[in-house]
């Protein structure tokens, strides 16, 4: 079957939504087809709980579509969200309550009597049922919200900010539980302000910066956005100059001197970095993921210098 | 409606709904328990005295009390009732419809709930629903606090004429079948027929209370004018005929008129008379008087019991009538007035309800709602206090929900209004679609 025939699990046509003062979105229109993983990134700020809360009927958009499953999610929405598990980005749960009720509370809603599942995926994230919520610390409350979302097998799962505030160790284990579910069949819609997140998990990514979707593409295409952000200390009496290392380092850029070092982005390949920098005369050097905002602006300057 | 979230509502505020009707009921019930003591030491009849100036009558009224009705029972009762209680039931409802939905937004559960498959609507019905539940079911302890209270006190209250509409026309009945009978039965005689007539008359001049007022006559002089009528008519007449100039300055009629108004009074007199022999030779007068007022017949048997089993072996009444008429209190009254008592803080609650979806991202409005009980609370007894200087400051009560209510529940023929029912209705109607429109498109912001 051809992805043209297939009907997009998620389509948004030229959603706009503005309130009070904050930005909101414009004209933001993407597909997300079965079986992809697809990631929504940009920094914070950019629209992107503002695009998740409109498709899970939060929100209600000023103008443009919806359509979850080939059909209209403003008319149609609450039968749709059967089939749809949430994770928000703020976790807030009713404050008195067991956790095990919680859950219990969620399957009744979703129409579920088999409660296998919160058994399960509390034993594997390792999740106490009898304690209660307001006890709970940020990545306890993101176990709550993560099972919540899977009781009644979603055909759809969207998560705003899954990974934020949780620790390396329950980080893997939500991967793990994402892998299982995609095995499963189920297409998944994630939003993240760090690329290596989306880079590790993602087949297809949307762009939104300022309220507006700037790129749709593949993961391949997004690795040419790949950058390191370089930090460098020479040894004393060696004086560089933002040319001398432009020229040392072909495909740096942004370059900013310091007190006895310098630093910038640099975009290609690591190896051929890491071979220019032994020639240099180094006291110390750091290699980081920069921003996402720096990685636009890294973007979008290097476009404004081609035109 | 879904079951599942209507359960867990009813669940998450079962706690403020025993905690508010346990305090309102015990409110209720051990202040009852005040009555007893208060009537044995003449308390009352003190605070009767008291109250004789009309600043510290004014003052109570203020406040909802009835002092002319604070002697009996009932009249204890409603003064106490609507003081506090009705209050307190309306604050409930305000905190519970304040928090239902603005709650889920402020501690922002509402991005649980809200996003499950389930339609705003049916969200709103669920959880509105409680609110319901727990509005009847408070008026449910209410009543039945009150009838308990009641029970346990009312040994200490002298009886009430409370004669319901269906007795009323068994007597009728019984009247038509032995006419002759009631002279002997009611103790018709010379002496107490004005009271009858002039009874009768006051209760015509009641009704044309308007009247009176367009014509500026003193209510006081009014009231002094109809005692010293009922007292003795023949000497009230004979007493206007030789002095008439007195009386017509009340009625602020130019002494030119003089010759006519002695015709009018002579006219009235001779009136009476015909209206006298016609009473004590038909039974059509008594039957109509009967009908105006049954109390005046009956009253007489009240404060002794049995006195009245003349008149029901002469009129053939059923043997258990004596007891239907004197009772301590109603029951059937209690629970209309109960339900003016659910059917207001229904209003409210649904008032509240609508300014809590008025209201960005789940702020308290309970502030503003309470402010608006309050409000409603005062204009109702200051437009109470005020009703007798001007009609506008009556007109004007009636904004609040308050005034809507009849507590004026000893009265002959209490019973539920429709006007006052459609009222309460169409305000508690009306704010729910409101807010169930803006609720279907709430946006729910971070």
């Amino acid at each position: 079957m051809s992805t043209a025939q297939r009907i997009p699990i998620i389509k948004t046509e030229n959603l706009t939504k503005s309130y009070g003062k904050a930005r909101g979105i414009e004209q933001v229109s993407f597909s997300v087809e079965e079986g992809d993983v697809f990631g929504f990134i940009g920094p914070n700020g950019a629209g992107k709980s503002t695009t998740i809360r409109t498709i899970m009927g939060l929100l209600f958009p000023d103008s443009g579509q919806i359509r979850l499953f080939g059909e209209d999610a403003l008319s149609k929405g609450a039968e749709l969200r059967k089939r749809i598990g949430f994770v928000p980005s703020e976790l807030n749960y009713y404050e008195k309550m067991k956790v095990r009720s919680l859950l219990n509370y969620s399957a009744d809603l979703y129409g579920v009597s088999n409660r296998e599942r919160i058994g399960e995926f509390s034993e594997r994230l390792k999740l106490d049922l009898s304690r209660t919520i307001s006890d709970l610390s940020t990545g306890n409350k993101k176990k709550v919200a993560i099972i919540q979302a899977l009781i009644h097998r979603p055909d759809l799962l969207i998560f705003d900010e899954p990974t934020s505030g949780l620790d390396p160790l329950i980080q893997s284990r939500f991967y793990e539980i994402l892998r299982g579910e995609q095995q499963r069949g189920c297409t998944i819609f994630l939003s993240s302000h760090t690329l290596s997140e989306v880079e590790r998990l993602c087949n297809r990514v949307a762009i939104i910066r300022e309220g507006k979707i700037i790129k749709i593409s593949g993961m391949d295409e997004l690795k040419q956005l790949y950058l390191k952000r370089f930090r460098l200390l020479f040894k004393s009496g060696s004086y560089v100059t933002a040319e001398d290392i432009e020229k040392l380092l072909p495909g740096a850029s942004h370059i900013t001197v310091t007190a006895g070092g310098a630093e910038g982005l640099y975009g290609g390949d690591v190896r051929a970095l890491l071979k220019r920098l032994s020639a240099m005369p180094l006291k110390d050097a750091v290699l980081e993921d920069p921003g996402l905002e720096e990685i636009f602006m890294y973007y979008y300057s290097n476009g404004e210098e081609e035109q | 409606m879904n079951t599942v979230i209507y359960r867990m509502e009813l669940k998450r505020n079962f706690k403020a709904f025993i905690i508010w009707t346990a305090s309102i009921c015990g409110i209720l019930f051990f202040g009852m328990l005040f009555y007893p003591a208060i009537t044995a030491d003449g308390l009352l009849t003190q605070m009767d005295t008291l109250f004789e100036n009309p600043m510290m009558k004014g003052m109570l009224a203020a406040f909802g009390a009835d002092i002319s009705s604070l002697g009996s029972l009932t009249g204890f009762y409603v003064t106490y009732n609507s003081m506090y209680n009705v209050l307190l039931g309306s604050i409930f409802a305000s905190v519970l419809a304040g928090k239902l939905f603005a709650a889920e937004e402020s501690d922002k559960t509402a991005d649980f709930l809200y996003t499950k498959p389930i339609t705003r609507s049916t969200i709103f019905i669920s959880k509105s629903a409680v609110l319901l539940t727990y509005i009847i079911l408070l008026c449910l302890m209410y009543f039945l606090t009150s009838v308990l209270a009641l029970e346990a006190v009312k040994k200490d209250s002298p009886p009430l004429t409370l004669i319901s509409e269906r007795d009323k026309n068994i007597i009728i009945d019984q009247i038509e079948k032995h006419p002759d009978a009631i002279y002997e039965a009611f103790k018709l005689t010379d002496e107490n027929f004005p009271r009858y007539s002039l009874t009768y008359a006051s209760e015509l001049l009641e009704g044309n209370r308007g009247e009176m007022e367009k014509m500026n006559l003193d209510e006081k002089d009014m009231n002094s004018l109809i005692e010293e009528a009922m007292a003795g008519p023949e000497a009230f007449f004979e007493g206007v005929l030789t002095n008439p100039e007195e009386y017509m300055s009340l009625f602020s009629i130019p002494t030119e008129e003089r010759e006519e108004f002695l015709e009018n009074i002579r006219g009235e007199r001779e009136e009476y008379r015909k209206m006298k022999e016609d009473f004590f030779q038909s039974p059509e007068l008594f039957l109509m008087f009967f009908q105006a007022d049954p109390s005046v017949a009956l009253d007489q048997f009240r404060s002794e019991p049995g006195s009245m089993s003349e008149a029901i072996k002469l009129l053939g009444l059923p043997e258990n009538m004596e007891k239907r008429i004197f009772r301590k209190f109603s029951i059937g009254n209690l629970g209309v007035l109960c339900t003016y008592v659910c059917l207001l803080i229904l209003s409210v609650g649904s008032l509240v309800l609508l300014m809590s979806l008025l209201v960005k991202r789940g702020h308290s409005v309970l502030g503003a709602a309470l402010g608006m009980v309050f409000f409603f609370y005062f204009l109702n007894s200051i437009s109470a206090m005020a009703a007798a200087l001007s009609p506008l400051a009556k007109a004007v009560g009636y904004i609040s929900p308050f005034t809507w209510m009849d507590t004026n529940f000893s009265a002959p023929g209490f019973g539920l209004t429709w006007w006052r029912v459609l009222l309460f209705l169409i305000v508690s109607t009306l704010s729910l679609v409101m807010a169930l429109r803006i609720f279907k498109r709430k946006d729910i912001l971070i």
